[in-house]
């Protein structure tokens, strides 16, 4: 398999774990429909760990934009965790991670939906 | 003529032939092919290898680590004579990009040069499995080291292939950034022609070109379709900014069309040129070396 997915909770986030390739295919579609699960699940509020994906390609970018898009219009949010080597290359040439926060640490990422949700309540 | 290819899920039971690898490798390949239930056959080089696939049909054939470019070539048409469409996968320690092009020319499933890197390499054999009727998918019409020329079929099977091929024509003048980048680049513009171009019809074809110059790559790809605006394509991201990033998305949504559209973005960004005929569709890439070739 050239890419696996794991779904797991930390409080009110889901976390999906994105190991191996994410490219044009099925793994493209797999990443579709999981994340799109996910939504119609209920979460608004989705990390997703590419610390272990090891190739994007223009599709995969596609996916977390259309993902992006679509909880932001339901008043959720999508972020990124620690992207490395050319997964962060392609998501900087294409201005992703100017517009979806991205984090080192699991931890931070975690807090970070909270602490947007206690700045917005306190507007 | 050559017999018609069979699409390996024809068969009754799939069978490998493992040359002699080492200890490692040999593990690694064991692994991906009894999990996805492929009979292995063992040979200790390549005459003895040649010995059983005269004897024995095999879907599959995996090379040795341990000879040398020429020596693989030599074997794969040997075994190409007399087994037009078994599959190939070449493992080389010592090679060159000529080797590389010449394997893809003479149809090698696919070739995989030191360091080998496994996830890719199980992936290959998977695909080898899965891909029906895949040696009439890249047409090599001219192949030097400094000048490629090919025709690729339009699926993303083939396109794979070819993009397979490419990483590992490691080409010691060019540095792996350079390479990353021209290979993610090409890759991206291809299936855009594939798709765009092609509708992804095995009946169609693209047909691409690559120079190694002394201080640049230049890749040209043709699609078979009527062509397209990159100006005036609203589906496509092509922002300069983050502002605008998603407002092709829109686009697409209202169109019914799947997510995509950061090709030509991602693309440009990796290439130092992007130039495209007045049809649209022809482009050229060109990028830049950082450091002169030799």
């Amino acid at each position: 398999m050239t890419m696996e997915l794991a779904k797991r909770v930390s409080g009110d986030v889901t976390i999906i774990d994105i190991h191996g390739r994410c490219t044009l295919g099925d793994e493209t579609e797999r990443l579709d429909q999981e994340l799109k699960k996910v939504i119609e699940g209920g979460s608004r509020k989705v990390l997703l760990n590419l610390t272990e994906l090891s190739q994007i390609d223009s599709t995969g970018v596609s996916i977390i934009v259309a993902t992006y898009v679509s909880l932001r219009r339901l008043k959720g949010e999508v972020k990124l965790l620690h992207p490395t080597g050319r997964v962060q290359t392609v998501l900087a040439i294409t201005h992703l991670l100017q517009v979806i926060p991205n984090f080192e640490e699991e931890e931070k990422a975690v807090a970070s939906f909270s602490a947007t949700r206690s700045a917005t309540a306190n507007q | 003529m050559p017999a018609p290819c069979i699409a390996p899920g024809v068969s009754v039971s799939q069978t490998a032939l493992l040359i002699d690898s080492g200890p490692d490798l040999n593990d690694l390949l064991n692994r991906v092919l009894s999990k996805d239930g492929w009979n292995i056959d063992r040979a200790a080089n390549h005459e003895e290898a040649l010995e059983i696939a005269k004897r024995d049909q095999f879907d599959l054939i995996i090379t040795g680590r341990k000879t040398r470019g020429p020596e693989d070539i030599e074997f794969l048409r040997k075994i190409r004579g007399s087994r037009p469409h078994v599959r190939l996968i070449i493992l080389a320690d010592e090679w060159t990009p000529g080797d590389v092009l010449t394997a893809m020319r003479e149809g090698a499933f696919s070739y995989f040069c030191a360091p080998f890197d496994p996830e890719t390499l199980a992936e290959t054999v998977r695909k080898a499995m899965n891909e029906p009727c895949w040696d009439d998918g890249i047409e090599v019409l001219a192949a030097t080291p400094e000048w490629v020329r090919v025709m690729a079929r339009c699926d993303i099977e083939t396109a794979d292939r070819l993009v397979l091929f490419l990483q590992n024509v490691r080409d010691p003048n060019i540095s792996e950034a350079d390479r990353a980048d021209i290979v993610t680049a090409f890759r991206e513009i291809l299936l855009n022609a594939m798709e765009h171009g092609g509708h992804f019809d095995p009946s169609h074809h693209v047909e691409i070109g690559f120079v190694k110059a002394r201080r640049a790559i230049i890749c040209r790809v043709k699609d078979p379709g009527a062509g397209f605006s990159p100006e005036e394509v609203r589906h496509a991201a092509n922002a300069k900014t983050p502002e605008d990033l998603l407002s092709h998305v829109a686009v697409r949504e209202e169109k019914g069309m799947r997510p995509g559209g950061f090709g030509l973005l991602m693309a440009r960004k990796l290439v130092d040129e992007l130039i495209y005929n007045e049809q649209g569709n022809e482009v050229v890439l060109v990028k830049y070396l950082e450091k002169p070739a030799a």
